[in-house]
């Protein structure tokens, strides 16, 4: 064989790969629509809310949205940070015209070294895949090279390592369940009306002391590393309050309940310049509600450190249903400053 | 580079390309410059090393070329010291420090151990053993000295075995570097299936088996009984896909590029004795040890004793080749006692075999040798991955007990690769097996393209959906 039909040959192979990877690459986006994000996204399209949820798992998990009832919706997704949401929001205020406000997490967390790093853009660009709208959230020197490959990712998703391994899961499982009775394995699964919760009943008080002091303290380091006051998050989480003020949109703050364990494992970290990032922006949001210590006295609503079980979630909420009505009742009427005092935990704003 | 990486996928075909592409006369500095690239992605800064390697040897070749008489010896000595010394420098010098303080304190006299904070250079052990086997062959006057500076360096450097082998001889590789390579399709072709077969055994059986031997090894005191036993199992195949694949990779790719590599393995687990064992298993290292260790000791042209000692040295120094720990001295030792012990019993098991009439070459019995064999070396396995002496105890007390309330592995991709993993080892002695009947290569090669592709794209989709994708090291870079 000369070089040159061997050449041919390795192209004609090739191409041959390629078109089997388009092929894996479109099954993977028909399996993906099962995926969490897109029901949400789903739910949400299907929805008339006057008010939004937004945020990362504490919202995500516990906020029921059931017990919330159709005026809210909810767009709260694990591991989300400021750039995300902000995207989101962007998305959610043009998509629904009637909205009237937004409940944002103000935990201490929001602005921590982990929530700060960048691990691409691929998952924005569900919501905007434009150069000029990404920049400025994702600001690096490489930010051009960093773009290209996450837009490759995004219509190439199987290009990148990870999605594959996720791809291979799914069609694993598929080809299991040919062979064998169904079992579910996902343990992440969102409900009909968006919310997400853990598919197990495990509740962090089962475990000993010992076990939840540890994995209270790793949480903490986890989630308070400082800094707690990341450039990049601020920036975008003042674009957010920029937006929301340019619709008139009402932001309500909530900060989340924490374990007692936690609460404690997170007195060893400094968490004032995240405090201080909400303080200096109270003033743009009409209330915030602190529910750090709302469970402290039921334990077993908690799932793990710092999320809470379906149970807990809904006796949460409807805790959070009722003081978010109080807010939006007071901003409606007219000539009122929009300043909502908390009820139920008892700090709010400026407080 | 690793082999199982993006990074090696990419460098490869660009390195192939541009060697066909090139004029002849570019074609080993362009090798010379990829192989120094390949080596410094991992720590650049040791390439150091390697080029004062290069120096000493060339040197020591072309004095030892020119010198008559004693002179001869007194430079190959220079050279095997200066080989030996960055070995002991970089390897061994914190494991004798180490030894000699707790021996000084167990003798009463506390002293702390003076420890060398220096990383092992990949495949240090493989480098200098290939570089001291040119020396030497060069001083036995079976090879000239090599003039030419560039071919021995890529002599040294080839990118596809620097890291893990095969350990090469002058005499095969070095005369490959002064012949023109054209391009042969065939011949590509050939290489692509070998590396095609390599990256199986590294990413599909080799990754998924070191999940469960992980478990076993690195938390030695936590399973008993048949998790230990199925942890052991897998870490014999492991090591065996993992060295292997690598192996048949380096060949396949200094096959495409137009080199022939030494045959590394030849499917070992179906030896019937340990003495086959060790003609089927890192076959270039243990000839260099033949070649250069226990022939020059006498091998077995001398007194009985004298014979079991050359053999015991020799499993040991291998032992220690591997490693600067306790542990590989120990499975050394274990291969050396197995040796001299089937040399103590030969007499009897002859006498019984006739006792029985059963032929040597026969099924049953060679399927009993294979099967003891298989053990020998699993057991000896143990102390090899151990990370202590303690833990291999410990493991090989465990494996006594039995384990409450069924296996206690985690199934980190879930149970269903659990099962492909022991699949994966069936499917290999199948292969294997088939092997040991015809060239399965030139089989597939002799089907019609549709078959042949079809085995081709079956491959790929089973790395791509059954393999261990994360880029994990091969384990014998560690030597």
């Amino acid at each position: 064989m000369s070089p040159r039909a061997f050449i041919q040959q390795l192209a004609w192979f090739a191409t041959g790969l390629l078109l089997l990877f388009v092929a894996c690459s479109i099954h993977y986006m028909v399996l993906s629509r099962r995926d969490n994000m897109t029901r949400q996204l789903a739910i949400f399209a299907s929805a008339r809310p006057e008010f939004l949820i937004l945020g990362d798992s504490h919202p995500a998990m516990n906020v029921d949205m059931r017990t919330l009832g159709p005026r809210y919706a909810t767009l709260a997704y694990p591991q989300e940070n400021w750039r995300e949401i902000f995207l989101k929001a962007r998305y959610a205020l043009a998509a629904k015209r009637e909205l009237r406000g937004v409940v944002i997490p103000v935990d201490l967390h929001m602005f921590a070294a982990y929530r700060a790093e960048d691990s691409g853009m691929t998952n924005s660009m569900r919501f905007t895949r434009a150069y000029a709208d990404l920049e400025p959230l994702y600001r690096s020197p490489l930010f051009p090279l960093r773009y290209l490959k996450s837009l490759i990712v995004y219509y190439a998703p199987l290009c990148l390592g990870p999605n594959w391994s996720n791809y291979r899961g799914l069609v694993l499982d598929d080809i299991q369940d040919a062979f064998a009775d169904h079992a579910p394995r996902k343990r992440i699964e969102v409900d009909d009306f968006g919310t997400i919760y853990y598919s197990d009943s495990k509740t962090f008080a089962d475990l000993p002391q010992v076990t939840r002091e540890a994995a209270a303290h790793t949480r903490a380091g986890e989630l308070f590393r400082p800094p707690n006051d990341s450039e990049s998050l601020v920036r975008a989480f003042d674009a957010f309050l920029d937006l929301c003020a340019e619709r008139h949109i009402a932001v309500v703050g909530v900060r989340y309940p924490l374990t007692s364990e936690v609460q404690r494992a997170a007195t060893a970290y400094d968490i004032r310049p995240a405090e201080e990032v909400y303080r200096k922006r109270g003033p743009r949001m009409a209330a915030i509600l602190d529910y750090t210590h709302l469970m402290d006295s039921a334990p077993r609503s908690f799932r793990d450190e710092d999320h809470l079980t379906r149970a807990g979630a809904r006796a949460f909420t409807r805790v959070l249903g009722r003081d978010l009505d109080q807010v939006w009742g007071r901003l409606a009427m007219p000539g009122e400053a929009p300043v909502a005092r908390n009820a139920s935990a008892g700090r709010a704003a400026g407080d | 580079v690793l082999f199982n990486s993006l990074h090696f996928l990419i460098f490869f075909p660009i390195v192939a390309a541009l060697f066909f592409a090139a004029p002849t006369r570019f074609r080993l500095p362009l090798l010379f410059v990829a192989s120094c690239y390949f080596y410094m992605a991992l720590i650049p800064a040791y390439i150091i090393i390697l080029f004062v390697l290069i120096a000493v040897d060339y040197a020591a070749g072309l004095l030892i070329d020119r010198a008559q008489g004693p002179a001869r010896k007194r430079i190959l000595l220079i050279s095997l010291v200066a080989n030996i010394g960055i070995l002991g420098v970089f390897k061994y010098f914190n494991f004798f420090s180490e030894n000699i303080a707790a021996l000084s304190s167990a003798l009463g006299v506390p002293v702390h151990p003076v420890l060398l904070g220096l990383a092992l250079p990949i495949g240090l052990s493989f480098h200098t053993f290939q570089s001291m086997s040119y020396t030497i062959e060069v001083y036995r006057g079976r090879w000239k000295a090599e003039r030419n500076l560039l071919v021995y360096a890529v002599y040294v450097l080839f990118f596809p075995q620097m890291v893990a082998g095969p350990i090469e001889r002058p005499y095969n590789l070095l005369p490959q570097f002064h012949r023109d390579v054209e391009f042969d399709a065939e011949r590509a072709t050939q290489g692509l299936r070998l590396m095609l077969w390599g990256f199986i055994m590294k990413v599909v059986v080799a990754d998924r088996l070191a999940l469960y031997a992980n478990q076993v090894f690195d938390n030695p005191g936590g399973h008993h009984g048949l998790t230990t036993a199925l942890g052991i199992y897998c870490f014999s195949f492991q090591i065996y896909c993992d060295f292997a694949g690598y192996s048949t990779i380096a060949i396949g790719a200094a096959r495409l590029l137009g080199y022939r590599l030494m045959t590394n393995f030849r499917t070992p687990y179906f030896a019937s004795s340990v003495a086959e064992f060790w003609q089927r298993w890192h076959i270039s290292l243990s000839s260099w040890f033949r070649d250069y260790l226990y022939i020059p000791l006498g091998g077995n042209r001398v007194p009985r004793w004298r014979w079991y000692f050359n053999l015991f040295f020799v499993f040991l120094v291998s032992g220690f080749w591997h490693g600067a720990n306790w542990t590989f001295l120990v499975w050394g030792g274990l291969h050396g006692l197995y040796l001299i012990g089937s040399i103590v019993i030969d007499p009897a098991r002859r006498a019984a075999l006739r006792l029985l009439r059963l032929r040597e070459t026969g099924r049953l019995v060679r399927f009993a040798g294979l099967f003891l064999t298989f053990h020998l070396v699993t057991l000896a396995w143990v102390f090899f991955r151990a990370h202590s002496m303690g833990d291999a105890a410990l493991i090989l007390r465990n494996l006594t007990r039995p384990e409450p309330g069924g296996l206690t592995f985690e199934y980190p991709l879930g149970a269903v690769d659990f099962t492909l993993a022991l699949l994966s080892i069936v499917a290999l002695v199948g292969v294997d097996a088939l092997r040991g009947r015809f060239r399965l290569g030139e089989a597939i090669a002799a089907r019609p393209t549709w078959q042949r592709w079809g085995v081709y794209y079956a491959s790929v989709i089973g790395i791509l959906f059954f393999g261990v994708l994360t880029q994990s090291r091969f384990i014998y870079f560690q030597f």
